[in-house]
């Protein structure tokens, strides 16, 4: 007998001795949690779907006419009038950065998209349906909501108004996306996504004008992404360089990628966390020596400030985090100065998010409450920050997102 | 009732039959998953991941001879998210090995079972899959290439690479020794 074969013998007789099949204790909730959800109409799995294609006519040309020029300078006076009082009667929006106002949550349940509006306690159907919808994310201007919709042959992505008008889908799908890493772009035209190319992550940029989807040439290794405020479409992401991986930043405008200061670079641990609102330091974890541990860095002379707190999202005003308790066996939530410092407990234990995720985490946009999920629980927690008001639960089956508005 | 009448049932919204069908396969999607994964938790996780998507999708099966394949695709898809999302736990998630049974055991010492563990666990999920659905759920190479929707060679390759890449494993832990001191 070959060396090859006694270690295929060998194999089957370990996994068999290892495996101890016998019926698990938790079927009967197995069949439960799954039965409570609905399932996709037959139709849905058609193999192929034909896309039609359509012109709008063109609009046959007329004889000119005279007296057709003053009536058009006076209709284009009228749209001109229109169009002022339109534009004077719109909603300001904020800036894609900094603190902003506190507007609706958007979360999945059972496959579709709801809003949840913290003021009144009302919640409102956005997209519903036989498609598995979820994880929804609101545009930085608050207008749009990008979500992700699992179709035969990978994630598609849908783009919704914050009304549930003007649904669009994108026709092409990526497969194994990471809902962590769905960030929109500053300027909330397009949204970074995780997914897999060819067996490797990858990062993709899906156009919210046009819904096309097109690959990132860049070298991703895995985890969040981050657009940084304050320049024209630059994105952080861990990533390698030949054989050095890094955090780095890639420009959209150029193609250029730049490496970032970092201390550390075990492509295992290297995982951005997010920007302060002004773009001049970043957080990442991953640090040399202390890889589970924040750190902050300042952009400029590369400085880096340890951190107690990991897993953690900054603040829309750039001063704290939020995020596990750094150096405890039970992980708690608390709040940390950027600039260093003790990190604070904040919640109960049954507010716990799943400290893996960052979606998890969520600051309101005015900073005052802090969105967490617990996916054991299945409940959306808001957290009062200073502790001056009740928690606010929303039973959900994934993260909520925070609807930014002008302040 | 047989399979067949089963998954369409289940299929169309059944959830006795769907719940029968749990029953007639989770012992085996459990074991598979728990041998991939090396954690009992985090095998949970993935075998409910892998049946909610089942009952979600079970009225688009269109062979309801291939539920089998399609559940082990499914519990596999399941257990490559878990690992991914693992790496981002590294203090929640209970890392103790699964424990062997010390019975019935003629054939291998403990060292070498000791060697076999670390050696499997420094494989990637996709390898350890492939390994545990060929040696332990006793799938065929091409009942392999149809469960994943490769070409056959493909999946031979696959195997092959997983195989010499647990041997290669397996020869640098025989050189170097343990934590402890202990030649492996």
């Amino acid at each position: 007998m070959n060396h090859a074969d006694r270690l295929e013998r060998d194999l089957a007789v370990w996994f068999t001795e290892t495996a101890m099949p016998s019926k698990p204790d938790y079927t009967d909730e197995i069949v439960r949690e799954a039965t409570r959800r609905r399932q996709r109409p037959r139709w849905t799995f058609a193999p192929a779907w034909v896309h039609g294609r359509f012109a709008l006519p063109v609009a046959a040309r007329g004889t000119r006419i005279a007296w057709a020029a003053g009536v058009l300078v006076l209709v284009a006076l009228g749209v001109a009038v229109a169009a002022v009082a339109i534009v004077a009667s719109q909603p300001k929006l904020p800036p894609p950065f900094g603190l902003a106002g506190n507007g609706l949550l958007a979360f999945e349940r059972g496959g579709d998209i709801y809003t949840f509006d913290p003021k009144t306690g009302t919640e409102r159907a956005i997209v519903t349906g036989p498609d598995q919808d979820h994880d929804p994310r609101w545009s930085l201007d608050g207008r749009r909501i990008v979500f992700a919709r699992e179709s035969p042959t990978g994630t598609r992505f849908g783009f919704v108004n914050a009304d549930g008008g003007g649904l669009t889908v994108t026709t092409d799908a990526l497969l194994n996306i990471d809902p962590d890493a769905i960030a929109w772009a500053p300027d909330s035209r397009a949204v970074a996504v995780a997914g897999a190319e060819d067996d490797r992550r990858a990062i993709f940029i899906v156009d919210a004008t046009n819904a096309q989807i097109r690959l990132l040439p860049v070298e991703y290794i895995e985890f969040e992404v981050f657009w940084r405020p304050g320049v024209d479409r630059q994105l952080l992401f861990a990533g390698r360089s030949g054989s050095r991986a890094s955090l780095f930043l890639v420009s959209l405008a150029d193609g250029s990628v730049r490496p970032l200061p970092t201390s550390g670079n075990d492509p295992n641990s290297l995982r951005p966390l997010g920007w302060t609102s002004d773009g001049t330091r970043f957080v990442y974890q991953g640090a040399a020596g202390s890889p589970d541990r924040a750190v902050s860095v300042d952009l400029a002379t590369g400085r880096e400030t340890p951190l107690d707190v990991y897993r953690a999202q900054v603040s829309n005003d750039g001063r704290w985090l939020v995020g596990a308790a750094w150096g405890r066996t039970l992980a708690s939530m608390c709040i940390a100065p950027i600039d260093g410092g003790a990190c604070n407990p904040l919640g109960q234990n049954d507010q716990l998010p799943d400290f893996g995720t960052s979606a998890t985490l969520q600051w309101a946009p005015n900073d005052r409450w802090i969105a967490t999920y617990n996916p054991r629980s299945r409940v959306v927690w808001l957290v009062s920050r200073d502790g001056q008001a009740d928690d606010v639960s929303i039973r959900a089956d994934g993260p909520a997102s925070w609807q930014r508005t002008a302040p | 009732m047989d399979q067949r009448e089963l998954v369409d049932r289940a299929g169309r919204g059944d959830h006795d039959a769907f719940a029968l069908l749990v029953d007639q396969s989770i012992t085996q999607l459990e074991a598979v998953a728990r041998l991939i994964l090396r954690d009992s938790e985090l095998a949970r996780d993935a075998v409910q991941d892998a049946y909610i998507r089942a009952w979600r999708d079970l009225p688009g099966l269109r062979d309801p001879d291939r539920l089998g394949a399609w559940l082990n695709r499914l519990t596999v898809n399941a257990c490559l998210d878990v690992h991914r999302k693992r790496r981002r736990r590294p203090i929640e998630v209970d890392l103790s090995p699964a424990s062997p049974p010390i019975v019935g055991d003629h054939t291998s010492s403990i060292a070498d079972r000791d060697l076999l563990e670390r050696g499997f666990r420094r494989l990637n999920t996709d390898q350890r899959a492939v390994l545990v659905l060929h040696y332990f759920a006793g799938m065929s190479v091409p009942e392999l290439a149809a469960m994943l929707e490769i070409p056959l060679g493909t999946a031979q390759s696959r195997l092959g690479r997983a195989l010499a890449g647990l041997r290669a494993e397996l020869a640098a832990l025989d050189r170097d020794p343990l934590p402890g001191g202990q030649p492996a």
